[in-house]
């Protein structure tokens, strides 16, 4: 973690430990302004947005300790607030604005190529397909922030702030409705500048990109990231099992194909059991 | 027209007066301007010309350890921000003088 990212998680934390001691509707308020900043700033300086938003909170706890309320000290229209502190936020550096982009594609294609590396046979690895993955994936993260930005200040009588299982709904359909998009991708791309790689270059391949990815995940100590790296290893395993004749001589070819499923099985349960985990605690400390 | 109206072109002036005076953060500010009189000033007014200012290098804000504890930004103005300053000085008085000179004509006639 370089200095400025150290700061800017100095900042959230003790932000985090601040916005506990707002009390009723001046948390409420505070909330909904700081979701509105947060998921504004895709494309602002993250140290910025933290600074300035611990910033606020820090007035507004000197408010209320002083018997005033979020409403008389910042005003009746906080959207109109938090519209004109984005305005004026410092724009992300072009190095942060690439990782921004660059890391949901790095994702998918690292899952796709290890998808692809588990199918029998030489690694194909389709340009096409890669590429709609990576415009696909682009759109999706501002996409998310955008309707998470454009819905804190909805009406309080609108259904989808008040009904919970509304928001749940809507939140699984759109979940659904993007794996649904992925799959279409892999299942209906034709064969446009395919790659071929036959073994070892194809297991090769794949264990440098996949050590460089997991490499950085705990250099860089990307917590959220944590639960994908078994998953990660057991499809190289599988992948590097289903390459290797001598397995197929030695259990049978039946056996490898169980075992390989099972290695996808079980590397996906410990993903998606360990990421509910991480992400409990996660959300945990942001509270 | 109303006072809010009036006061859009004249607070930057205010705020730059007041951070001239002491360094200081927004909440305390906010509570500044309302003890002079400006009582309809909130933060949300405020922090956005805090943040122009910033941005335009007229102030500074430097994270200090408040009295209270946690730290905050102070603000400070800087030698930019001095020069801008008198030149609003003399801008508000010669169209306070002007608006003197037309509210006097017309009592006068």
């Amino acid at each position: 973690m370089n200095t400025k990212d150290q700061r800017t998680k100095e900042y959230r934390d003790k932000l985090n430990e601040i916005e506990k001691k707002l009390k009723g509707e001046n948390r409420n308020f505070f909330k909904d302004l700081r979701d509105y900043l947060v998921t504004s700033s895709f494309f602002y300086d993250e140290e910025d947005v933290t600074e300035q938003t611990y910033n606020v909170c820090l007035d507004l706890l000197d408010a209320q300790e002083n018997g005033q309320n979020a409403e008389e000290f910042f005003g009746k229209n906080s959207r109109k607030l938090a519209d004109s502190m984005i305005k004026n936020f410092k724009h992300a550096s072009f190095k942060d604005s690439l990782y921004f982009i660059l890391l949901p594609i790095g994702i998918y294609w690292i899952v796709t190529f290890i998808g692809d590396f588990v199918t029998p046979g030489a690694l194909r690895i389709n340009l096409l397909e890669y590429f709609l993955v990576a415009v696909l994936s682009l759109v999706i993260c501002p996409f998310i922030f955008w309707v998470i930005h454009k819905s804190v200040y909805l009406s309080e009588n609108n259904p989808v702030r008040k009904s919970k299982v509304i928001q749940y709904l809507l939140g699984t359909i759109f979940f659904a409705c993007v794996i649904g998009l992925f799959l279409l991708i892999n299942i209906l791309t034709p064969a446009v500048g395919v790659i071929k790689l036959v073994f070892p270059y194809d297991t090769l391949f794949i264990l440098v990109i996949a050590a460089i990815f997991i490499g950085w995940i705990l250099i860089k100590k990307e917590q959220a990231l944590y639960s994908i790296i078994p998953y990660i290893i057991l499809m190289l395993l599988g992948g590097v099992l289903q390459r290797t004749p001598v397995m197929h001589k030695l259990l049978g070819d039946n056996n490898v194909k169980f075992l390989i499923v099972g290695a996808v099985i079980l590397g996906f349960l410990i993903d998606v059991i360990w990421g509910r985990v991480i992400l409990k605690k996660l959300t945990k400390e942001e509270k | 027209m109303s006072k809010t109206q009036i006061l859009k072109g004249i607070l930057e002036g205010c705020v730059l007066q007041t951070i001239s005076k002491h360094e200081t953060y927004g909440y305390q500010l906010v509570q500044d301007l309302r003890f002079a009189g400006f009582e309809e000033v909130s933060g949300g007014t405020v922090y956005p010309i805090l943040q122009k200012l910033e941005k335009k290098g007229i102030i500074s804000g430097v994270a200090k350890l408040s009295p209270e504890g946690p730290k905050r930004k102070y603000f400070s103005i800087t030698a930019l921000g001095e020069v801008e300053l008198n030149n609003f000085k003399i801008e508000w008085q010669e169209v306070n003088n002007s608006v003197k000179n037309v509210f006097n004509e017309g009592e006068s006639k």
